[in-house]
């Protein structure tokens, strides 16, 4: 019997002949003795790794940095990939760890505007080359693949830092993980760089979980296609999708992309639809397109909006920024029932200066209250404050 | 009279095994969900909102004032220089009787304007509204108003001139990162269910270095007491609300620091100023307000430091502190007893509240009657020391393994501390709480109860300030001279 062995069974008869209680607590207390150990492994594991990351930068940067401000910035003619290969100071690298640093390397300099201030002028086409050359597009579109859902996600914000190089089919898989925020942020990049079907997720109603932040992901991704082609009219896959959310945000891209065309459907859109959002943003987008009959739209409907509603009205005036909705905010501002858009329609009032003005002063002579005194007291003495 | 000790020795037990496994299995949620947010939240997400103005949901910072005269420049400086790009500062003056408004004043050139102020939620009434007449600080706004007593009647103040859908509740000694209030809001975009208020992690700052209102040198504190605290706040919001994150039952988002939804809390009827905890009272009826409507929602706790605070630096002031905790917990399950085990109120009726009563509320009281007990029996010779020490052992180490947990998850998170040697003593620290922290910690609780129940006046004090590292000229200056 060897020596573990024979403590090992010590130990258990004496253990089994302790009450339920004793044997319950030493249960626990090995529990949250692991924990600790745990937690101290862990604690030295990413000490570890946090200065081993640094230490790896900076051999990076020893190494790398000069030429490639030089080759990005300095070398003032295109550098081809058999240029590049010849030059002996710039290996390829080989190992994982330094194609992540060697990445965020030259993103760091692309990013530094300080070199274009010096008199270096971005070569676009020896930065491509150099990402060719080093193949750090072919690592990045392998870690899309990967089965670590943050090393994907990591992949998928490189591919989009990084710039083009990247095809749609790397995110196959992807696009449909059961992560939603992988499989957004797929779609997403999919988007902007898929050159067959670009709009294949948009179409479809994007994503079910859909939500505010996406908004603003996808805003900037349709902005990056439109430079490369002008986006088709939005309206067609509005009527495709039950969610809110996207239905709203292809509504206010209809606005950004000034696509006048899709007016009447946005007003056909009004009149059929019981979503308070969706109708706030027709409003709102409206206003942007500069359409003019906005305003009679807004006078049949405002008195009997709710507060939400009216509020997306105004910016709608706003945004249309026309002295044609002038004779109506007197009407309006007698309409509504809430502070909140009296003090909208006050702020609305103060940009169209001297017309403007001359409503808000008529306004304040009949103000019955101090919420009213203070309100008109307040824009016409403190204009600027 | 030994039946009763038998069947209290059972009852401790078993208390301190569900407490265990409660605690062991919130680290492990709260492990997941910070690896997860450190996933998906980077600067990119950051950069998002902060370098394009119109995609930048507004936000109003409301903070109440009283009798801050020495602090609150360097205060209103730092929350005037937050990087965000559609936000407003409103300082709430409530009542100060030393030069809080006077030094406001002189310091921003403020003058009196006619506010049409809306009285959307009840305070003691507001006598003046300042603005600046320098444009810098056009997003500068000082309500000076009759002092209400309590915090959240200043804070009602606050939120009746709030412009903005969403609002962030935080203390005048606290400190803001620059960058705070795009981490707050994130999380609130990337939700399909309406996020109805967002917490993140405090910590001490009261040997970290300061410069202009910002934190240029983060240091765990030398001073015992908030050295204590700040692993305190590590256990509390990276082990216990991000697991409560994940399951969507955070009881309380901190009145020190915390972003809500305007009009939630309006609907709710606004912060309580007779509640002695307005923030545990006020994400109750936000909960509450949510269910009732029939409405989903979400509250969303993020692992980052987003707030330094000025802990009590010595026994007196977390006295002070604590006593109020207490009188505030006990309030909370008295005004709100009917949540409890109420299925109409879904989790929060059914399993928070009870956790909190069971947990939180009964936990200093459990405490000082086994302390009470262990004499008793000591002196009677019914202590089996045989096992006693195992038993010590096991409560020892639940405290000693989640300080351990929350350090390491602080550091994985960020490393925020210069030195990993800091992160170091913080653990050294943990090992001596149980025995040089918590004995007061509890005593104070149940003083507190007894406060409460005995029913007398409290209102809110200014605190005394210790101050921090400063690193201006002025105070270089000042040190000559």
């Amino acid at each position: 019997m060897s020596t573990f062995d024979y403590y090992f069974y010590y130990y258990s008869a004496i253990f089994s002949g302790y009450p339920l209680v004793i044997k319950v607590a030493i249960f626990i207390i090995l529990i949250l003795l692991s924990l600790i150990v745990i937690s101290f492994f862990r604690f030295f594991y990413i000490r570890r790794k946090q200065i081993l990351e640094e230490k790896r930068k900076r051999k990076i940067n020893k190494r790398y940095r000069e030429k490639l401000i030089d080759i990005l910035y300095f070398s003032f003619q295109e550098l081809n990939i058999v240029d590049l290969e010849d030059d002996n100071d710039l290996k390829e690298p080989k190992k994982g760890w330094q194609k992540r640093m060697l990445t965020y390397l030259i993103l760091d300099i692309k990013a530094d505007k300080s070199f274009e201030i010096d008199g270096g002028v971005f070569q676009n086409k020896n930065y491509y080359n150099l990402l060719s050359y080093t193949k750090l597009f072919d690592y990045w579109v392998n870690e899309i693949s990967s089965r670590n859902t943050s090393k994907a996600i990591k992949a998928l914000r490189m591919a989009n830092e990084i710039g083009e190089g990247i095809r749609g089919s790397a995110f196959s898989r992807s696009v449909h993980h059961r992560n939603s925020y992988l499989r957004k942020l797929a779609r997403m990049t999919f988007t902007r760089f898929d050159a067959h079907a670009p709009y294949k997720f948009l179409e479809k109603g994007f994503d079910s979980q859909f939500n505010k932040f996406d908004e603003r992901r996808l805003h900037y991704t349709l902005i990056e296609v439109n430079k490369d082609h002008p986006i088709p009219l939005l309206s067609k896959w509005i009527t495709s999708t039950t969610n809110e959310n996207y239905c709203s945000f292809l509504i206010r891209e209809m606005g950004f992309f000034r696509q006048e065309e899709g007016i009447p459907f946005l007003i056909e859109l009004y009149r059929k639809e019981q979503s308070q959002q969706i109708q706030g943003q027709i409003m709102m987008t409206l206003g942007e397109l500069k359409y003019e009959p906005l305003i009679d739209l807004i006078k049949e409907e405002f008195k009997f909006a709710s507060l939400p509603l009216q509020t997306n009205m105004i910016i709608g005036l706003k945004k249309l920024n026309s002295k044609s909705c002038l004779p109506f905010m007197t009407e309006a501002y007698y309409n509504t029932q809430f502070s909140e858009i009296k003090i909208q329609i006050v702020e609305l009032l103060k940009e169209f200066d001297q017309a403007g003005l001359q409503i808000l002063t008529s306004l304040s002579k009949k103000s019955s209250s101090k919420f009213e005194n203070n309100l008109f007291a307040y824009a016409l003495n403190y204009p600027h404050i | 009279m030994e039946t009763i000790i038998y069947f209290y020795q059972y009852i401790i037990f078993f208390y301190s095994i569900v407490i265990t496994l409660a605690y062991v299995s919130l680290a492990i949620i709260g492990y997941f969900n910070i690896n997860h947010k450190k996933s998906i939240y980077t600067e990119i997400e950051d950069d998002l909102v902060n370098n394009y103005p119109e995609e930048a949901p507004g936000i109003s910072v409301v903070t109440p004032a009283y009798n801050e005269d020495l602090i609150i420049i360097d205060s209103a400086h730092s929350l005037l220089n937050l990087q965000y790009p559609n936000f407003e500062v409103i300082i709430v003056n409530d009542g100060s009787t030393d030069n809080t408004l006077e030094t406001l004043i002189e310091e921003f050139d403020l003058k009196i304007v006619p506010f049409p102020y809306i009285d959307k939620v009840r305070c003691q009434p507001v006598r003046n509204i300042y603005k600046s007449t320098n444009p810098i600080y056009s997003n500068l706004t000082i309500v000076d108003k009759e002092n209400g007593g309590t915090k959240a009647d200043a804070m009602n103040a606050g939120l009746n001139i709030a412009k903005y859908d969403y609002f962030i509740n935080t203390d005048i000694d606290g400190l803001l990162d620059p960058n705070t209030l795009a981490k707050m809001i994130v999380p609130v975009l990337d939700s399909d269910v309406p996020v109805i208020a967002v917490g993140a992690t405090l910590r001490m700052v009261n040997s970290c270095e300061v410069d202009n209102g910002r934190i240029t040198r983060v240091r765990p504190p030398k001073r015992f007491i908030p050295a204590f605290q700040e692993t305190e706040y590590l256990r509390s919001y990276l082990v216990g609300k991000m697991g409560w994150s994940t399951l969507n039952t955070i009881p309380n988002v901190s009145g020190g620091f915390g972003l809500f939804d305007t009009n939630v809390v309006i609907g709710a009827g606004g912060y309580d100023p007779l509640s002695q905890a307005e923030d545990m009272d006020m994400t109750l009826r936000m909960i509450a307000f949510m269910r009732d409507s029939k409405k989903k929602y979400r509250i969303r706790q993020i692992a980052d430091t987003c707030c330094w605070t000025e802990g009590p630096s010595t026994l007196n002031l977390l006295y002070r502190q604590r006593t109020r905790w207490g009188r505030g917990l006990l309030q909370i399950f008295i005004v709100h007893r009917h949540f409890l085990f109420n299925p109409k109120y879904g989790r929060m009726g059914l399993f928070l509240l009870p956790y909190s009563l069971f947990f939180d509320f009964l936990a200093p009281i459990l405490t000082t009657v086994g302390f009470f007990m262990i004499i008793f029996l000591f002196l009677n010779n019914q202590i089996n020391f045989d096992t006693f020490w195992l038993l010590m052992l096991f409560v020892y180490l639940i405290g000693v393994s989640m300080s351990a947990v929350a350090i390491t998850a602080d550091l994985a998170n960020k490393k925020l501390y210069k030195n990993y040697s800091e992160y170091g003593r913080l653990i050294l620290f943990s090992l001596f709480e149980a025995v040089a922290y918590q004995p007061f910690n509890t005593i104070f609780y149940v003083i507190g109860y007894g406060q409460f129940l005995y029913n007398r006046d409290f209102e809110w004090k200014s605190m005394t300030r210790q101050g921090y590292i400063r690193n201006t000229d002025e105070d270089e200056d000042n040190d000559q001279a």
